[in-house]
């Protein structure tokens, strides 16, 4: 009786000691990833073939995939990173990455990516890691996502409607544009020439980066540094060939060339799809991105050749990892999964191969026959795990295109600024920001040709002056003169 | 005869200014349902209309086939008849336990009721409360229980209960009836007017909501169609606004300015419906809770 009463004490002593032990082996490991805007469609069928890789590989049985509406991005995610959900998280610049980095909500990054995220550093190029805009104090709390170094924008324009007036294609220059546009005017009087949207202008977008390209100048500021010699802060009217550029926009304006009521205008892109419109500016990709069906986009490489632009490294968006996740290593590991062989990546951005996409050689792909982004899976690059080396470009490219995209891709192609990694802080001279931000509405008519430059800009100049504009280029000098001089 | 004309004449003034404001609240109605038929191209060309240039139901077409409405639906409806029918209950309860003079403390319910309009922990302890306490996430009771009881509607139908004679309840009381007797048999339909108004607020309260679903579920099937046309609507403006898609072609783009009016009409379009079965309600349960004389 005593004997038996012992063996099942010791019996149950023992399962009450190895029975955790096992549970916790035989526990397993889901992942949750909170991402921004829609889910693919129908996406069971691919990520069941992820989920099954992952569990052999790395022990993980299951990643779910939240996605969140954009509108409600920063109140979703900020409210379940503090309330303690979730692995992994897109975050950025422009959402809530740097409120969180202050808050120390994200993991540091060195360590496991040192360990197991060999494939992620090797996806995006060194100074992308450098000029990581996710690091605090020198430790990295977000992975960059990226496809390319930085984008060249184009005039896009009508191909078809070049070839009928019988011009020369592709256009080379902005005489050939004004040409062209002089024609569609003429010839097609129900289209809209040229416009843009009344968030933008003419000059800003357009004509400015025909100068120079990536340069440094945040827009509520608008402030830039071109030379990279001696990295002096531009007011805006000191900017290469400003009241030349005015004049030629304002001559665009009075031709009719640029549409009379642009500064209403809220939505050039649905005019555009509407094929109502004759240049719309694009980045790389524009021949399948504004693409329109049975037309013809040609683009004009915005920044006058053999100029190069200049490239800060500064990606936009960026994957975390929650600092108090249980599942940290795991969450590295399956981002290092994402990014270790082209068959991973692609399983992940495309989906099955045959099904929902068609592999063209190493680098490219195109769509089957009848794909419909409402039923075929199709993954976001800029979301989660886009990066440089492996991301495929569209077969469909048109030759113009995919020379661009190619250029896009490589680093010599581009002049890497002294200022990249500097972050301009608004903060001393909020009061002058916001007193100039109210006379953008005043300066916007000259920039869009409306008004003529004779006709006081001077006085719109002397305005900005009045409101403390130039303290604000002083305190930019004197941050990117003290940025510099840390760097050294 | 002098004063039949004067009065023909200002009744023509009235009736007149009536028809000007009425048309003036149907018109901007109109023009959705009227935007939400035309098609993409005329309404990019020529902007909102009041009669559609060029009929065209595509913008319906694309928010059927993309977004799971009639599932959206069936969520909607189901919380709004389960919820308005708890909340109801809830409210009415609490208001009823609140005007009691039984205990000592019954008395001060409604202080503790009005605290929680004053004072509020923030978002983050209230979702920590939902999941981690009552572990409500990805469930229906998600988008029920939080809007159960709402201090506003419970200070409405506990001062409507003041009003009702305290006489009526010593009597019932007397005669041996218990508290839950009185409340059912005595109270609640001494209180329909009031009933009938609360239950249209506390069911708009539930048919409109989207912020439950949004921060508490996860699961796609049990979304609602306010939330459903809401993730639909944000991702297609952005959409938009990002520079560069692969793949996705001018042909495939949402019909934007369309799905933005049908939403509207697909949201609104139930309530519309509901409005003139309970109109009389409407009109008396507005003052409810006010002065009686």
């Amino acid at each position: 009786m005593r004997k038996g009463l012992i063996v099942t004490l010791v019996l149950s002593v023992m399962i009450c000691v190895v029975a955790p032990v096992i549970m916790a082996k035989a526990a397993p490991v889901e992942l949750t990833v909170y991402l921004p805007g829609d889910p693919p469609a129908k996406p069971d069928a691919v990520w069941d073939l992820i989920n099954k890789e992952l569990e052999r590989e790395i022990g993980v049985s299951k990643v779910n995939f939240n996605f969140v509406p954009w509108s409600d991005l920063k109140a979703k995610l900020s409210v379940k990173l503090i309330a303690g959900e979730g692995d992994i998280f897109f975050d950025a610049p422009w959402n809530n990455l740097n409120q969180m980095l202050a808050k120390g909500a994200y993991a540091p990054l060195d360590a496991l990516l040192q360990k197991y995220g060999g494939s992620v550093l090797k996806g995006m190029p060194q100074p992308y890691w450098d000029n990581n805009a996710a690091k605090l104090d020198g430790v990295t709390y977000g992975i960059p996502i990226n496809i390319n170094i930085a984008n060249y924008s184009v005039w896009g324009y009508r191909l078809d409607l070049a070839k009928k007036y019988g011009m020369k294609t592709p256009l080379k220059s902005l005489a050939d544009l004004e040409q062209y546009l002089t024609l569609l005017a003429k010839n097609n009087p129900e289209m809209v020439p040229f416009t843009i949207n009344n968030n933008s202008s003419i000059w800003h977008n357009y004509f400015r980066r025909q100068v120079a390209y990536g340069e440094m100048g945040p827009n509520a500021a608008m402030g830039y540094v071109l030379d990279q010699k001696t990295c002096k802060v531009l007011p805006f009217w000191e900017y290469p060939n400003f009241y030349k550029d005015l004049a030629t926009i304002r001559r665009w304006y009075k031709a009719g060339l640029i549409e009379q009521d642009i500064l209403s205008q809220k939505d050039d892109k649905a005019l555009w799809a509407a094929g109502y419109l004759g240049i719309l500016i694009n980045d790389p990709g524009y021949s399948q991105t504004i693409h329109l069906p049975g037309v013809e986009i040609g683009g004009l490489k915005i920044l006058t050749p053999p100029q190069k632009g200049f490239v800060d490294y500064a990606a936009w968006n960026f994957a975390c990892i929650r600092k108090d996740s249980k599942n940290k290593v795991q969450a590295m590991k399956f981002l290092n999964w994402i990014h270790r062989s082209q068959a991973n990546y692609d399983l992940l951005h495309y989906g099955i191969s045959g099904k929902d996409w068609i592999p063209v050689g190493a680098h490219t792909f195109r769509y089957p026959e009848g794909y419909d982004p409402a039923v075929n899976y199709q993954f976001p690059w800029y979301v989660l795990g886009g990066d440089v080396i492996h991301h495929r470009l569209s077969a469909d490219l048109s030759k113009e295109d995919l020379a661009l995209t190619l250029e896009c891709m490589d680093a010599k192609n581009f002049i890497p600024s002294r200022l990249a990694g500097f972050v301009f802080d608004a903060e001393p001279s909020k009061t002058e920001i916001a007193m100039c931000q109210v006379l953008e509405p005043k300066v916007q008519p000259y920039f869009d040709g409306v008004v003529d430059q004779s006709d006081g800009l001077a006085g719109v100049i002397q305005q900005y002056k009045d409101a403390g504009y130039l303290k604000i280029i002083a305190e930019m000098q004197k941050q990117a003169d003290a940025f510099l001089a840390s760097k050294h | 005869m002098h004063m039949r004309t004067h009065y023909r004449f200002s009744n023509l003034l009235l009736y007149m200014l009536a028809a000007l404001i009425a048309s003036a609240c149907l018109l901007p109605f109109w023009m959705v349902v009227a935007s939400s038929l035309t098609s993409e191209d005329s309404l990019i060309r020529h902007g909102y209309t009041l009669w559609p240039r060029q009929f065209s139901a595509t913008a319906y077409h694309y928010i059927i086939a993309a977004g799971r409405i009639i599932r959206g639906y069936r969520i909607s409806f189901a919380i709004t008849i389960i919820g308005t029918f708890l909340s109801l209950l809830c409210t009415t309860a609490l208001a009823y336990a609140a005007l009691s003079r039984k205990w000592w403390w019954t008395r001060h319910i409604s202080f503790f009721v009005l605290v929680t309009i004053l004072f509020n922990g923030g978002m983050v302890p209230w979702y920590l409360v939902c999941t981690k306490i009552l572990f409500l996430q990805d469930t229906l009771w998600a988008l029920i229980i939080p809007y159960l009881v709402n201090p506003w509607f419970f200070f409405l139908a506990r001062n409507y209960f003041k009003t009702l004679p305290e006489a009526l309840m010593e009597s019932a009381r007397i005669d041996g009836a218990t508290d839950m007797t009185i409340f059912t048999r005595i109270m609640l339909p001494m209180a329909v007017p009031m009933l009938a108004a609360l239950g249209l607020f506390i069911a708009l309260n539930y048919w409109n909501d989207w912020w439950l679903s949004l921060m508490l579920v996860e699961k796609d099937y049990l979304l609602p169609i306010q939330l459903l046309l809401r993730r639909m609507e944000s991702n297609m403006t952005m959409l938009y606004q990002l520079a560069s898609i692969p793949g996705m072609s001018n042909a495939q783009r949402p019909p934007a300015y369309g799905v933005r009016m049908a939403t509207v009409v697909l949201t609104v379009g139930p309530i519309v419906f509901l409005y003139p079965f309970l109109q009389r309600f409407f009109i008396t349960g507005i003052t409810v809770g006010s002065i009686k004389g």
